[in-house]
């Protein structure tokens, strides 16, 4: 799984950390740094990802995506002064769930 | 109502909700127009007063909640089940500043300034229509493909108003060749793209030989390396082609591809012609598939770029896949560029189109 995460990374220069969050155990599988976690426990607390697919914040110095793969959340935080084809991202990062199966 | 709220809903109709809040009003202020499946959202938003640009949140049921904070200490918040979520983003992104702000804070607005933006707003218009027109510009013209063969169709339906996939043609002696090229990227970067392999593959067929005709691909991914090395940039570009030549002599087709795949209808069936599925520009010769076969028989050859085959249906789960175009060409009833865009259009629905589409269709 992580070798697919590099992979992207060094795809996409416009992702800084690429962080998995298990839904099932409330525990994050793959944490770059601290950054997201106020975020991402928030959202669970709420019971937001229940019905999440996909999920854009773009915050003053920050942006996130989130998608889900399963029981995964995929949380990537991305530099805004980089442009990126959204698209295509979109893509990858879905196709990430093949890689966790 | 708000003159944000009037605008957006005169645009969009069909949106389930459309509220603009002043910053110190929660949203769940408005939970009792909203459906429930929203609610906890809204909650969410209020607990953690995050200092947001943009929120977009697609839900399982496909419904899309929006968030966006607009002028004068303003929150837009949108509720959408049936609106085209790429339509809607745009407008979003594109909202004129008239409408976010307050009339106070209209009229220290600068007004030369305000003219400024409109006139380079046109200019860059302008600009993208020259963009649009240069890379037509490298298209053949369908009146000679029709005259190269007895029918051809193609659908050419990029992501955005320029991109990465195009078709090409060319005549040496009996041969007719056809390519079907899909650049990295798309938008802008892809145009850029495709204006270089445009020249590439054109100079790739100087010493065209009949019996060899990988050997175009082969000339053509060594001048792109070459390219890619000497270029200032560290990324570089590709490109994935499908190309075949028809050579009226021996009455023999010839497909070598990297990445672009075919189907050959036939009177008993249709055959599927896949590509490699890596393709290492260093070792290309490894990387093309090649096959020959008579023109007898042959009904109809349909090239498509990966773009029509890994587009997403309305419900963003599934791809249409080798076999959905297989379908549509099973079911096809004219040989018509209208029919396959009918049903790319049907396959997709509302959801966005993810890549640059390119399907042609010949009939020889």
């Amino acid at each position: 799984m992580k070798e697919q995460l590099t992979s992207l990374k060094q795809e996409f220069r416009v992702i800084r950390e690429i962080n998995i969050y298990n839904i099932d155990t409330h525990q994050f599988e793959i944490l770059e740094s601290d950054d997201c976690v106020n975020l991402i426990s928030n959202l669970d607390e709420m019971d937001c990802f229940n019905d999440m697919s996909q999920m854009n914040l773009d915050l003053d110095n920050q942006e996130y995506f989130l998608q889900k793969l399963d029981k995964r959340i995929a949380v990537l935080s991305l530099d805004k002064t980089k442009d990126y084809n959204k698209a295509l991202l979109n893509i990858k990062v879905k196709n990430l769930a093949k890689s966790f199966t | 109502m708000n003159k944000l709220e009037s605008n957006i809903l005169e645009n969009f109709p069909d949106l389930e909700s459309v509220h603009v809040l002043d910053s110190a009003v929660p949203f769940q202020s408005v939970q009792k127009e909203i459906t429930p499946d929203i609610h906890k959202w809204l909650k969410w938003l209020d607990q953690n007063q995050i200092a947001f640009n943009d929120l977009s949140v697609i839900l399982d049921n496909q419904s899309h909640l929006y968030a966006k904070s607009v002028g004068n200490q303003q929150k837009l918040i949108i509720h959408n089940k049936k609106v085209n979520a790429t339509l809607l983003n745009n407008y979003l992104d594109t909202l004129k500043p008239e409408l976010l702000e307050t009339p106070n804070n209209k009229t220290t607005k600068n007004l030369r300034e305000e003219q400024e933006e409109k006139t380079s707003k046109a200019h860059s218009d302008l600009k993208l229509m020259d963009a649009v027109r240069i890379q037509k510009l490298i298209l053949p013209k369908q009146e000679d493909l029709k005259k190269g063969f007895k029918n051809f169709f193609v659908v050419h339906e990029q992501q955005d108003v320029v991109g990465g996939d195009f078709y090409w043609y060319s005549r040496k002696g009996d041969n007719i060749l056809l390519a079907i090229i899909d650049c990295t990227g798309h938008s802008v970067e892809g145009a850029m793209t495709s204006m270089v392999c445009n020249s590439l593959l054109n100079q790739s067929i100087s010493d065209f030989d009949a019996n060899n005709i990988d050997q175009v691909l082969v000339n053509f991914y060594n001048q792109l390396n070459q390219y890619n090395e000497t270029s200032s940039d560290s990324y570089g570009i590709g490109a994935e082609i499908g190309l075949f030549c028809f050579n009226n002599k021996t009455e023999m087709i010839t497909f070598c591809t990297t990445g672009i795949s075919a189907f050959i209808k036939r009177d008993d069936g249709i055959e599927h012609l896949k590509s490699k599925k890596v393709i290492a520009y260093d070792k290309i010769e490894n990387s093309i598939a090649k096959t020959s076969f008579p023109m007898k028989g042959v009904t109809g050859i349909y090239g498509f770029t990966d773009g029509l085959s890994d587009q997403f249906d309305a419900a963003d789960k599934k791809k249409l896949g080798s076999k959905g175009i297989l379908k549509m060409i099973e079911d096809e009833q004219d040989f018509d560029a209208h029919y396959y865009l009918s049903e790319i259009n049907k396959w997709k629905g509302d959801n966005m189109q993810y890549d640059d589409i390119t399907l042609i269709g010949i009939a020889i």
